[in-house]
């Protein structure tokens, strides 16, 4: 939690109680933080279940039909796969800009 | 055998160190000691601040003009003392506070008319009660911009003047203000010292000004409080009493040159000390 301290010492002198402060300030300070290390695992999450299902043995999606098309030369289905999970993992980043904007409006103006 | 002293006819009660109260008195401070880091910065300090008055404190750099009123408003623990407004605790007593970095004070995620409401909200104040008290100090300020905007959608004077109108939506019976004009350019300082004395002619707040610009320090002041350097005392209580609203006339004013050369005479005495 790193609100800043003038913004609590306001709070503080308005007489808002503790939970309020936290809820209503530290809590909101934090989103911008938060949407950052969102945006973060989105992508990682994105990579690991890629490699999840290339290796762990699944019967479906897109990193099981990459490992498949590679072990049967099917070089035209590898590489659409590899594109597409490209183009995914570039839109989910998009998707949650988007919406950090949207939340956290005030982020690179104040 | 010794008597209790308090049978003695002549013993009127614990006596605080030979320092009379004013009658006009708000706030009292009795016995206040502060240091920092093993240096004392205050030791002792007594001093009563006056109802309905507007007190501007000035002094040399580092002296703790700042500290001072952090420690009355409570934002700074004292190391000993009292403090009390009308003889209530703090936590009895509704205050404002105006900082100096605006853009920090104001929450961004609220609009400006949000950040106004938001002490009257969690005060418990009903809606259509704190719809009422917006509107009426939109039409003190005169505010000409549209409110449901957001505080970085609005020049550096704006969002001050939300700060002073936020800080003044709980009716506080004291208002501070540090360094309210340092960030704020020419115009917008004008402009909020009409402002603030406007307010305070209507409703008799006492004010209390952090300043280190001298002119605006008298300018707005009905006393000047001049503080000495580390250790810091009371170097003099000026009185300027003006009538008021005072415009911006009055700055060539021979009661205001006096008061500002006397003022400069004091600081450049305690600087040399």
């Amino acid at each position: 939690m790193n609100a800043k301290k003038t913004r609590l010492m306001a709070a503080k002198v308005m007489g808002i109680s503790r939970w309020h402060i936290f809820k209503d300030i530290m809590l909101m300070e934090s989103l911008a933080q938060t949407f950052v290390g969102l945006r973060t695992g989105v992508s990682i999450a994105l990579v690991i279940v890629i490699v999840a299902e290339m290796f762990i043995g699944s019967e479906t999606g897109l990193g099981h039909r990459i490992i498949d098309a590679q072990q049967v030369f099917n070089i035209k289905d590898m590489y659409a796969s590899i594109l597409i999970t490209g183009a995914l993992g570039y839109l989910l980043n998009l998707a949650f800009l988007l919406i950090e904007k949207k939340t956290v409006h005030w982020n690179s103006k104040a | 055998m010794t008597h209790p002293l308090s049978l003695n006819p002549d013993y009127k009660g614990p006596q605080l160190p030979q320092y009379a109260t004013r009658p006009d008195t708000h706030v009292t401070i009795r016995g206040l000691s502060k240091a920092f880091a093993g240096q004392p910065l205050y030791t002792d300090l007594n001093l009563d601040l006056p109802r309905g008055k507007i007190v501007s404190i000035f002094g040399p750099n580092g002296c703790g003009k700042s500290t001072l009123m952090n420690m009355i408003a409570g934002l700074i623990p004292v190391d000993k003392g009292d403090i009390l407004f009308d003889g209530k605790t703090l936590a009895q007593t509704t205050i404002g506070y105006v900082f100096q970095n605006y853009r920090d004070a104001l929450f961004p995620w609220m609009s400006a008319r949000a950040n106004i409401a938001y002490p009257l909200i969690r005060h418990g104040m009903s809606k259509a009660d704190v719809n009422a008290r917006v509107e009426e100090l939109t039409q003190m300020f005169d505010i000409r911009f549209d409110l449901k905007r957001y505080p970085y959608e609005l020049s550096g004077g704006q969002q001050q003047t939300v700060c002073i109108m936020r800080a003044l939506a709980t009716r506080p019976e004291v208002m501070f203000l540090d360094e309210p004009f340092s960030a704020l350019d020419f115009e917008m300082t004008l402009f909020i010292r009409d402002k603030l004395q406007e307010v305070q002619l209507a409703t008799g707040v006492t004010m209390l000004i952090v300043s280190h610009d001298l002119e605006d320090a008298v300018f707005l002041a009905d006393e000047i409080l001049l503080l000495t350097r580390r250790p810091t005392q009371i170097a003099e209580i000026v009185p300027f009493d003006l009538p008021r609203p005072r415009g911006s006339e009055i700055m060539s004013h021979p009661e205001f040159i006096r008061v500002k050369a006397h003022t400069l005479e004091i600081f450049k005495r305690e600087m040399a000390l």
